[in-house]
């Protein structure tokens, strides 16, 4: 009988705790039953300190993939990103309508390559930033976490110009009497002629929301809150010109490519008033050094002690465990 | 009797969508399931796919026919609106060709033989073309075309147009783009279980094929054989070179323009983007032999503590 009570205070509990309680007790009726089973049907949002535990643990999982397989999912993430990239270049490209309509326009495009990657399930170099997480925590080693993003890297990188060769053979950049081309140039020339310091801080605050965007995806169970917590902080970032350096893995040599075609820069020509000066726009010294450099530098500071550092030292550091 | 009422263990209900490694599996399963429909079930089945996305198109075309938008808005908007063909494939259920190349998944695993994967292809190929041209049959006869002084059927005969006067390389590389993209948003939707789920899933990638202009094979079984057929019309011919600013060449937009232009390099394409880039890539990932781990990542994942 002490048995039974305990039972009984423990379905209370349950119920207290707001829980769906179901007794499967249909074959042998209520005062027969032999055994019963309780389902609880969780559906609430993960808290911020579980999200904080799941993130330590998808980092350990991650860590363990071999390394073929997370050389071919960074692949897809950097094929991905530049689906991304190249549908919100094409929905802005012609901006009659009001600059920072036009901005947002491009952001939510963009968010394709984040739900994609999140969802469909891809290694992209930005967002694994947050396996941190798990060294900051001990439960993988430096080696493990710099293996990691060094082949997320890498992949990325051959996925971005895979798609570069893809899209340039596809000749959708000469699309609206090659404006779509012009734009792309004018976008990457751009981005090579930041200053050290502008490309580092957009680039900590752009990997800042990337990870943000990842972190509100851990407390999400359904895809339809994955998308739409996707949707605000990656759609910001673009719209807000922040530097990502997947995106400009794909963004920046595409402009490489087209900077030859002599029909590209005449309609370039048309959009500055003038003819751009694309100097800098060049592979080593404009892509490698002055973009991609800094952007890096910033984005590995931003995902990894903005985000995975703080959330790491609010939620998982050891003194607030013992 | 009292002491047997132990309760077992709390068997906690799993509500989350699915992990990676979970689709895989899922696609797999469906694989099997639709290697077994009857030639009847995949025929009907791929007619309705056919008409489906064929209303995607026809919707998309009434959209975006008046351009006073700018290119890239007016362009999203179409891919958007696009997406109901999708959403009544995967939701309502129809054989698609295009999202049939991941059954190829089934096919290296060894579930299905080759006979069977490739007369679902072919059935299906050969379904959705019939449910295209019944559509175009019924559109025409609609006169939908002469809505807002003819420029509905004008636009519809400028996209025909464009598609039959791609080069061989940039048809095929369109073609392999988009159908990557059309088997990522079906990727995505195995992985999400509410319908509002897959609606959702569906908008990003398939607006964003059709906004970027990559060709979708079974969505050129609509477009093309409607201006084919708009373009004995004069009135509408007259419209559509208004709406270009410039006298129009039609010279290839004829059945034959159709098949050799477009048709055979965007299959091409789209097997291409949808059997290696998504499927062959994603069974490397995910389900090749000797790979337990990554199958145990889900556990790792959504491990309670």
């Amino acid at each position: 009988m002490a048995q039974e009570d305990q039972s009984a205070s423990l379905r209370s509990r349950k119920f207290n705790k707001r829980k769906e309680v179901i007794m499967a007790d249909s074959k042998n009726g209520g005062a027969n039953n032999q055994e019963y089973t309780i389902p609880v049907i969780e559906i609430d949002a993960y808290a911020p300190a579980k999200m904080a535990d799941r993130v330590g643990q998808v980092g350990v999982a991650k860590s363990h993939l071999s390394t073929l397989t997370l050389f071919a999912l960074s692949i897809l993430a950097g094929v991905f990103i530049a689906l991304g990239m190249q549908l919100s270049m094409l929905v802005t490209h012609t901006a009659t309508s009001n600059y920072g309509l036009n901005q947002l326009v491009g952001g939510v495009a963009f968010t394709l390559a984040l739900v994609l990657i999140v969802i469909a399930g891809a290694e992209l170099f930005t967002g694994n930033c947050l396996i941190a997480m798990s060294f900051m925590a001990r439960k993988i080693t430096g080696r493990d976490l710099a293996r990691n993003l060094i082949i997320a890297f890498i992949g990325n990188f051959i996925g971005a110009l895979t798609l570069v060769l893809w899209i340039y053979h596809s000749n959708q950049w000469t699309l609206n009497n090659h404006l779509l081309g012009a734009k792309i140039v004018l976008t990457a020339n751009d981005k090579v002629n930041l200053p050290f310091g502008a490309a580092f801080s957009r680039g900590v605050l752009c990997n800042a929301l990337v990870c943000l965007g990842i972190w509100l995806c851990y407390s999400g169970r359904s895809n339809i809150d994955k998308i739409l917590s996707l949707l605000w902080p990656i759609s910001c970032l673009i719209a807000c010109g922040f530097e990502h350096c997947v995106v400009n893995m794909w963004l920046i040599p595409m402009g490489l490519v087209l900077k030859g075609n002599s029909e590209v820069l005449a309609a370039a020509e048309k959009v500055c008033g003038g003819k751009p000066d694309l100097s800098n726009l060049t592979f080593f010294k404009g892509f490698l050094i002055d973009n991609l450099v800094p952007v890096v530098l910033g984005n590995l500071f931003g995902g990894i002690i903005l985000v995975a550092g703080v959330y790491w030292f609010v939620y998982l550091r050891p003194s607030k465990r013992q | 009797m009292a002491e047997n009422k132990i309760p077992k263990p709390v068997q906690v209900a799993d509500i989350e969508a699915y992990s990676p490694p979970q689709i895989a599996l899922r696609i797999d399963r469906v694989a099997t399931a639709k290697a077994k429909l009857s030639f009847a079930q995949t025929f009907i089945l791929g007619i309705l796919a056919g008409v489906y996305i064929g209303i995607g198109a026809q919707f998309a075309t009434l959209v975006i026919s008046d351009s006073t938008l700018h290119f890239g808005l007016n362009s999203l908007i179409a891919g958007i609106v696009f997406s109901l063909g999708l959403m009544l494939v995967v939701i309502g259920g129809a054989e698609l060709f295009t999202g049939n190349c991941l059954v190829i998944m089934g096919y290296i695993s060894k579930r299905i033989t080759t006979r069977e994967l490739l007369n679902n292809w072919s059935i299906s190929f050969i379904g959705n073309f019939v449910g295209s041209l019944t559509l175009v049959c019924w559109m025409y006869k609609t006169h939908q075309f002469e809505f807002f002084h003819n420029m509905v059927g004008a636009k519809a005969l400028l996209i025909a147009n464009t598609k039959v006067n791609l080069t061989f390389k940039a048809a095929l590389a369109r073609g392999v783009l988009c159908n990557a993209m059309v088997c990522l948003a079906i990727w995505l939707c195995v992985s999400g279980r509410s319908a509002a789920d897959k609606v959702l899933s569906i908008v990003f990638p398939i607006g964003g094929f059709v906004a970027s202009g990559f060709e979708h094979c079974v969505a050129n079984m609509y477009f093309i054989p409607m201006g084919v057929v708009l373009r004995k019309n004069p009135a509408v011919v007259a419209a559509a070179e208004k709406m270009a600013g410039k006298t129009l060449d039609l010279s290839q937009l004829t059945w034959k323009g159709f098949f050799i232009n477009n048709l055979v390099p965007v299959t091409l394409g789209n097997i291409v983007g949808g059997v290696i880039l998504v499927g062959i890539m994603f069974w490397f990932v995910y389900l090749r032999p000797h790979i337990s781990l990554s199958l145990n990542v889900k556990q790792d994942f959504f491990h309670d503590k």
